[in-house]
C-alpha cells in the first residue's frame, strides 16, 4: 500500500512540478533530530547531546509506541545564498498540531482548531517563510509536535524550497485531502435530501427513508470533520455532531440493508435504534477529545463488524437470488470495508500515515450505486404501471370477452338443460293426458264404437289439455291458484253438461311459492283425474272439490256422492297415475271409497309464506 | 248470394226476420266453412260476408257491408288480424269484433281487445256455444276467462305504477268492475258472480264489455300520448 501511495505521490509531484524541478532548489528534509525535553512553547537549544537522530517519516506507533506528550524535531539545511524569491515550507502529511520555528522564529502552527487539539488528520501544511528569515549557510528548522490523544504522533518528510515550486504540490494535496471530501459532503447532503423527498411521496418505501438517513448521517459525520474550521461552532459541538452522524450512519445503514433485502428483523432493529439513541446521549456526556477515543475504539470497530454482517447478508442474498443489484451492493460494501479498514489501521498508526484516507471516497461509490439501484427499481415500477395502464383497457376487454363467452356458453348449457327438462315434462304430460286421449280416440274410431258427439267431446278434451299445458308453461310461473281458477271454469261446464252440481270448497290458500310450475300442474292433474273418474264412473249428483292451507300443510280433496268402487278390485290406471304424480311431488294420496261415494285426498307439507289473495 | 271482388256477399234482404249480421274473416277454408254452416243454421244469425284475408275484408267494408259482428282470425295471410280490428275502429263502425282463437291465450286475446275487439270465440266450441257467444256479444255481453281477467288485473296494476301523465290518461276501473275481474280470476262464472253481486247475469257480461272498451280506449290514448311525446303528432292533429 505504501508503495502505491509513493507511486501516486511521485506521479503527482512529477506531473505538477516538472517545470519546477528543472532547475529548482527544493530541499527534502528526511532526517531530523528529536528530543522531548524543553518547554512545549519555546524551541530548545539547537545543540546539545539531548538531540537524537530520527529518520522521517516518523510514526510514533512504530518508533515509540504508547508514547504521549510532545516531541521536538530539529532539521538543519544549508543555503549557498539567501534566496531572493519567496520560499516556503511544505508538510505533505502531519497529524495534529505542529508549531514550526525557523532559526528560532515561529513560522506558524499547523492547525486552525485553536487551543483544543483536533486531529487535522492528513491535511498538508504549507507556510511561507518571510523574507530575511533564511540565512546564507546553515538554517535550523524546529518542529514541535504534540499529537491529540489517542492518535499517535506522526511527522512525514518536509520540503523547503521556492513557494512557486511547492505551492502547486500543496494545492493538489489539499484538494485531494480537504476539498474533495468537502465536495463529497455537499453532494451527499444533496443526495440525502433528494432521496428523503422521494420517500416523502412514497412513504411505504421505507428503504428510501433509511437510505436518505444513511446518506445524511454520513454527510453530518464527514461535514463535522472537513468543514470544522468553517462552521461557527465549538470543537465540542463538532465532536457531538460527528459522533451522532457516525452512530446514525451505522444504525440507518443496517436498517437500509434489511429493507433492501426484504428482511424482517424487528426485534434486533428495535435494539439497534435504542443503541443509537443511547449512543447519542453518551456523546453529549463525553469529555473533551472523548469522541476520538470513542470513535477509534468503539465506533470504528463496530462499524467494521457491522459492515461484515451486512456483507454476509448481501452475499447470501446474492447466492439465493443472483440479483445484479444485490451483487453491486455487496461489491460496494466490500470496497467500503476495505477502505474503512485501511483508514482505521492508518489512524491507529499501524500502516503508513503518508497515504490518504479512503473511506470518504468509497461513500460516493456506494451511494451512487444504491441510488442507481433504487432509481432503477422505481423506473421499472413506473414502466410496469405505464405498460399496465396502456394495456389495461385491452386486458379488461379481453377478460370481459372471455367472461361473456363463458356466460354465453353457460346460458346455452342452461337453456339446453331447461329445454330438456321442459321437453321431459311436456312429454310426460302429453303421455298422461293428450297422448292417451288421442290414442283412445283413434282406437274408438277404428273400432267404430264411438258416436260423433262422443268423439267431438273427446277431441275437445284434447284441446283443453293443450290449453292446460300452455297455462303451465307461463313464464311468470303460473301458480296453483291460477290453474285452479281455469280448472274450475272448465269443470263447471263439464258438470253442467251432465247436470251435476259442483260444490267448490277451496278457500283462500294463499300463494305457496313452492307449489308453482310443474308441481302445481301435478296437483291439478290429480284433482282433474279424480273429478274425471267421478264424472265417468260414479254416477254422482254432487261433486265436492275442496282445499285449504293451514299450519304448513296443503290438503285437497275430491269427493262425490256416487256409487263408489271396491278398492280390492285392483287399482285402475287413473289411480296409478294419481299415485305416481303424488309421489313425484312428495305428496300423500289417500283414496277412500264406499257405497256413499269416493273421496280422494292429496296432502303436501309446505311452510306458510305470503298472505292470501283477494 | 253473389260473389263480388272475390268475397262472398250474401243476401241480407233475403232474410227479413230480425237477425244479427255476421261476417267471417278466416283463411282456413275448413274452419270457415264450419262457422259459416253453424251461422247459417241459426235463425238469429245472418252471414253477410266471408273473406279469406285482410284485403278482402277491407274490400267488403268499403262496399258498405257493415256487419254487426265480425269474426276475425288473428293469423291472416297478408296482414295481422289486429290490423283489421284497428281498421274497423278507425272507420268508426259499430261492428263488434270477435277474435277467433284455438287456445284463447291471454296475451293474444288482450292484444286484440286493446286493438278494439270486444270478445273472443274458441274455435273448438260447440255450435250452440258459438251461437250463444255471438248473440251475447251483440246483446251487450263479452266472454272472458280467468286467465284473461288475471292478465288485465296485472296489466292495470303495472300501468298504475307508470308516469303521472299516463295515469291521468288511463280510464281506471270502477270498484265493481275490479271486483268482477277478481272473481273471474278465481274461476267464478258469470251466473255465480251475478249471485254474489246481486245483479243479473247479463249485467256481469256487460261490465266485462265495458272493461274491454276501457282497455281499448286506454290503449289508443297511450298510443296518442307516446306519439305526441315523440313529436309524431301534435295537439292540433289530435284535435284535442
Amino acid at each position: 500500500m505504501k508503495q502505491l501511495y509513493d507511486i501516486i505521490l511521485g506521479l503527482i509531484l512529477l506531473l505538477a512540478s516538472l517545470p519546477v524541478w528543472a532547475g529548482s532548489s527544493v530541499l527534502v528534509l528526511d532526517r531530523a533530530f528529536i528530543q522531548t525535553s524543553g518547554a512545549s512553547t519555546l524551541p530548545p537549544a539547537s545543540s546539545g547531546e539531548s538531540w537524537q537522530l530520527q529518520s522521517l517519516p516518523d510514526n510514533w506507533n512504530l518508533t515509540r509506541p504508547r508514547t504521549s506528550g510532545f516531541l521536538w524535531y530539529q532539521m538543519r539545511f544549508k543555503l549557498d545564498e539567501v534566496p531572493t524569491a519567496l520560499w516556503s515550507l511544505y508538510f505533505p502529511s502531519v497529524s495534529s498540531r505542529v508549531a514550526v520555528y525557523l532559526n528560532g522564529k515561529l513560522l506558524g502552527e499547523g492547525t486552525s482548531y485553536g487551543e483544543l487539539s483536533k486531529p487535522a488528520w492528513q491535511q498538508p501544511y504549507f507556510v511561507s517563510i518571510p523574507q530575511g528569515l533564511l540565512l546564507q549557510g546553515e538554517n535550523i528548522l524546529q518542529v514541535h509536535l504534540m499529537p491529540a490523544q489517542p492518535f499517535p504522533g506522526y511527522l512525514g518528510k518536509m520540503y523547503v524550497g521556492p513557494g512557486d515550486a511547492l505551492q502547486p504540490l500543496f494545492a493538489k494535496r489539499f484538494a485531494l485531502t480537504v476539498n474533495l471530501p468537502q465536495a463529497i459532503v455537499v453532494l451527499m447532503l444533496a443526495l440525502g435530501v433528494a432521496v428523503a423527498m422521494l420517500w416523502w411521496f412514497r412513504k411505504n418505501e421505507t428503504q428510501y427513508l433509511w437510505f436518505a438517513v444513511t446518506v445524511l448521517a454520513w454527510s453530518v459525520y464527514d461535514g463535522a470533520q472537513f468543514f470544522g474550521d468553517i462552521l461557527p461552532i465549538s470543537s465540542r459541538a463538532r465532536d457531538i455532531l460527528a459522533a451522532n452522524g457516525l452512530i446514525w450512519f451505522i444504525v440507518s445503514l443496517t436498517l437500509f440493508s434489511h429493507r433492501f433485502l426484504g428482511l424482517q428483523v424487528g426485534k434486533a432493529e428495535r435494539w439497534l435504534l435504542v443503541c443509537g439513541v443511547c449512543g447519542g446521549i453518551i456523546s453529549l456526556l463525553l469529555p473533551d477529545n472523548g469522541f476520538s477515543v470513542m470513535r477509534l475504539y468503539v465506533l470504528d470497530p463496530f462499524l467494521i463488524a457491522l459492515g461484515g454482517y451486512i456483507l454476509l447478508r448481501l452475499l447470501y442474498g446474492y447466492i439465493k437470488t443472483r440479483s445484479l443489484a444485490t451483487g453491486l451492493l455487496a461489491g460496494c460494501i466490500i470496497l467500503g470495508l476495505s477502505f474503512g479498514m485501511h483508514d482505521w489501521l492508518m489512524i491507529l498508526g499501524v500502516i503508513d500515515l503518508e497515504g490518504y484516507l479512503l473511506l470518504h471516497l468509497s461513500a460516493p461509490v456506494l451511494f451512487t450505486v444504491v441510488s442507481f439501484i433504487l432509481n432503477k427499481r422505481m423506473t421499472s415500477a413506473l414502466d410496469d404501471a405505464e405498460y399496465l395502464s396502456l394495456h389495461l383497457e385491452d386486458r379488461v376487454r379481453s377478460v370481459a370477452n372471455e367472461l361473456e363467452l363463458r356466460l354465453e356458453q353457460s346460458r346455452v348449457k342452461d337453456r339446453h338443460v331447461v329445454l330438456n327438462q321442459e321437453r321431459e315434462r311436456m312429454m310426460r304430460d302429453m303421455h298422461d293426458g293428450v297422448g292417451g286421449m288421442l290414442v283412445s280416440a283413434i282406437q274408438a274410431v277404428e273400432t267404430g264404437c264411438v258416436s260423433r258427439e262422443a268423439l267431438a267431446r273427446e277431441l275437445r278434451g284434447v284441446v283443453d289439455e293443450f290449453r292446460l299445458m300452455i297455462d303451465s308453461l307461463d313464464p311468470d310461473e303460473c301458480g296453483l291458484e291460477d290453474l285452479l281458477a281455469n280448472f274450475r271454469v272448465r269443470l263447471i261446464r263439464q258438470l253442467q253438461a251432465q247436470d251435476i252440481q259442483l260444490h267448490w270448497q277451496i278457500g283462500d290458500i294463499g300463494a305457496v311459492p313452492q307449489c308453482a310450475g310443474s308441481k302445481a300442474v301435478d296437483v291439478l292433474r290429480v284433482l282433474q283425474e279424480a273429478t274425471t273418474n267421478a264424472l265417468k264412473y260414479a254416477r254422482a249428483k254432487n261433486i265436492f272439490v275442496g282445499g285449504q292451507y293451514t299450519d304448513g300443510a296443503l290438503v285437497f280433496f275430491v269427493r262425490d256422492d256416487g256409487v263408489g268402487f271396491q278398492l280390492t278390485d285392483g287399482v285402475g290406471k287413473g289411480i296409478k297415475n294419481m299415485r305416481y304424480r303424488a309421489a313425484r311431488i312428495g305428496a300423500v294420496l289417500a283414496v277412500e271409497s264406499g257405497v256413499t261415494g269416493t273421496c280422494v285426498t292429496l296432502s303436501l307439507n309446505f311452510p306458510q309464506t305470503v298472505a292470501v289473495l283477494g | 248470394m253473389f260473389v263480388h271482388n272475390g268475397f262472398q256477399v250474401l243476401g241480407i234482404l233475403d232474410k227479413l226476420q230480425m237477425s244479427y249480421s255476421v261476417a267471417i274473416v278466416e283463411d282456413d277454408a275448413g274452419y270457415r266453412g264450419r262457422i259459416a254452416s253453424v251461422i247459417n243454421a241459426d235463425a238469429q244469425l245472418d252471414l253477410v260476408a266471408s273473406a279469406v284475408d285482410y284485403a278482402q275484408a277491407v274490400a267488403f267494408l268499403e262496399q258498405g257491408i257493415v256487419p254487426q259482428v265480425m269474426l276475425v282470425d288473428l293469423g291472416l295471410p297478408d296482414r295481422s288480424g289486429l290490423d283489421l280490428i284497428r281498421e274497423v275502429q278507425q272507420r268508426g263502425l259499430s261492428t263488434e269484433v270477435m277474435v277467433l282463437t284455438v287456445f284463447a291465450d291471454e296475451r293474444h286475446v288482450v292484444s286484440a281487445i286493446e286493438a278494439g275487439a270486444t270478445g273472443y270465440l274458441l274455435k273448438d266450441e260447440t255450435p250452440e256455444l258459438i251461437i250463444d257467444s255471438i248473440v251475447q256479444l251483440v246483446r251487450g255481453g263479452s266472454p272472458i276467462s280467468p286467465a284473461i281477467a288475471r292478465y288485465i288485473i296485472k296489466s292495470m296494476h303495472f300501468r298504475s305504477e307508470g308516469k303521472e301523465v299516463q295515469k291521468q290518461a288511463i280510464t281506471s276501473l270502477t270498484p265493481k268492475e275490479l271486483e268482477i275481474l277478481e272473481l273471474i280470476a278465481k274461476g267464478y262464472i258469470a251466473p255465480e258472480i251475478a249471485t254474489v253481486l246481486g245483479a243479473a247475469h247479463n249485467t256481469v257480461l256487460s261490465h266485462v264489455k265495458h272493461i274491454y272498451r276501457k282497455l281499448a280506449v286506454h290503449n289508443r290514448t297511450e298510443a296518442i300520448y307516446e306519439a305526441m311525446q315523440q313529436g309524431l303528432i301534435s295537439m292540433q292533429t289530435v284535435g284535442a
